[in-house]
């Protein structure tokens, strides 16, 4: 019984720490000071944290050229989480404002992601864009 | 007999564990995590004993149960210790009262130390059964120590990103091999749980060489986005 307990509980940290580390990794990997340019085309705060962005996002990095992108499948992935989130967040509205905010707090992380990614990607337009000029 | 998939875990965490050591020195942060990268050197001589005995005496060998043993103990000894300077870092972050940081100094130094005497004195049942009761052990007291670390970690309302990568690899690592021992106590027919902890002492080496290579020792993150705590 008491060894079903421990396997219980490590089992439950082991895959709280998972998420954690990960999340952390991405945090590490994508947070980045947003430039003026994509925080006012995507109406962001100064934070860049607008959970509500984010399909304005998703739809501008549709039109941004991807120019030696490599993002792409994490991109992917990230979109795909969101839109869970979206559906989540949708359903916990009805149950409260407490489970609603976790929802929010992890778009929001997706937000800043996608923000991220649409400020490399046009700094990468931009570049292509002057070496092609000279 | 080892298959190219042990052979290919052994030379990536051996690699990885290279890598820690060298990037730290080379960045001058070997001093600053001095304990933990003791311990990640210990990894890597630990890979190379392990090797060598097992290509002399193969691997269902006594000599080989006991070297396993024996060296897994001792390191787990060793990564207390990597704990305890984790700690100091936590408690420089955030204010925790005094009798608190001792108290968790005190265990902790306390745990080392029964353990190390336990290997000492218990020397030749480092082959038997007992290893493993006492391995696993080792392993649940780590997991609720960083737990413990995790808690004063998430004090903070802004955490030191390495710390929380650091932290987590550890909660992951002790956790994962305290339900791999679990698990084989109720299922110990099922072969599938041999190839955890090899999979584990790869992903700590590789988890810390990423948190050294790719995150700077400034760099903070909120800690409420990383526990979904608020």
């Amino acid at each position: 019984m008491l060894l079903a307990l421990i396997v219980a509980l490590a089992v439950g940290f082991t895959i709280h720490w998972g998420i954690s580390y990960c999340r952390a990794a991405i945090w590490s990997a994508y947070n980045r000071e947003l430039s003026e340019e994509v925080r006012s085309l995507a109406g962001l705060d100064k934070e860049g944290n607008d959970p509500n962005s984010c399909s304005r996002l998703w739809m501008l990095l549709d039109l941004c050229p991807r120019i030696g992108a490599q993002d792409s499948t994490r991109l992917r992935l990230v979109r795909f989480y969101c839109r869970i989130l979206t559906s989540l967040n949708f359903l916990a509205r009805r149950l409260g404002a407490r489970f609603s905010g976790r929802f929010q707090r992890e778009r929001m992380a997706c937000t800043h992601f996608a923000a991220v990614v649409l400020d490399r990607r046009l700094a990468s337009a931009r570049q292509s864009r002057s070496r092609s000029h000279l | 007999m080892l298959g190219s998939f042990d052979y290919a875990l052994w030379l990536t965490s051996f690699l990885a564990e290279v890598f820690v050591v060298v990037w730290a020195l080379r960045r001058g942060d070997f001093f600053r995590y001095l304990t933990l990268n003791i311990y990640v050197l210990g990894l890597a001589a630990d890979t190379v004993i392990r090797y060598v005995v097992y290509k002399t005496y193969g691997v269902s060998s006594t000599q080989y149960a006991y070297c396993y043993y024996y060296t897994d103990a001792l390191l787990t000894v060793v990564m207390f210790g990597a704990i305890i300077s984790l700690y100091s870092h936590a408690f420089r972050e955030s204010k925790v009262p005094s009798y608190i940081r001792i108290l968790a100094f005190v265990s902790l130094a306390a745990t080392a130390a029964y353990s190390l005497l336990v290997i000492q004195q218990k020397r030749q049942l480092l082959a038997t059964d007992f290893a493993a009761e006492f391995s696993a052990n080792l392993y649940f007291v780590g997991m609720v120590l960083t737990y413990v670390l995790w808690t004063i970690v998430l004090r903070r309302h802004h955490a030191r990103t390495r710390l929380v990568l650091i932290v987590t690899a550890f909660g992951v690592f002790f956790a994962g091999h305290t339900v791999t021992y679990g698990l084989h106590s109720f299922f110990p027919s099922v072969a599938a749980w041999q190839y955890i902890p090899p999979l584990l002492g790869t992903w700590l080496p590789l988890s810390l060489a990423y948190t050294f290579a790719r995150v700077s020792d400034e760099h903070r993150m909120p800690v409420a986005a990383v526990a979904g705590v608020s």
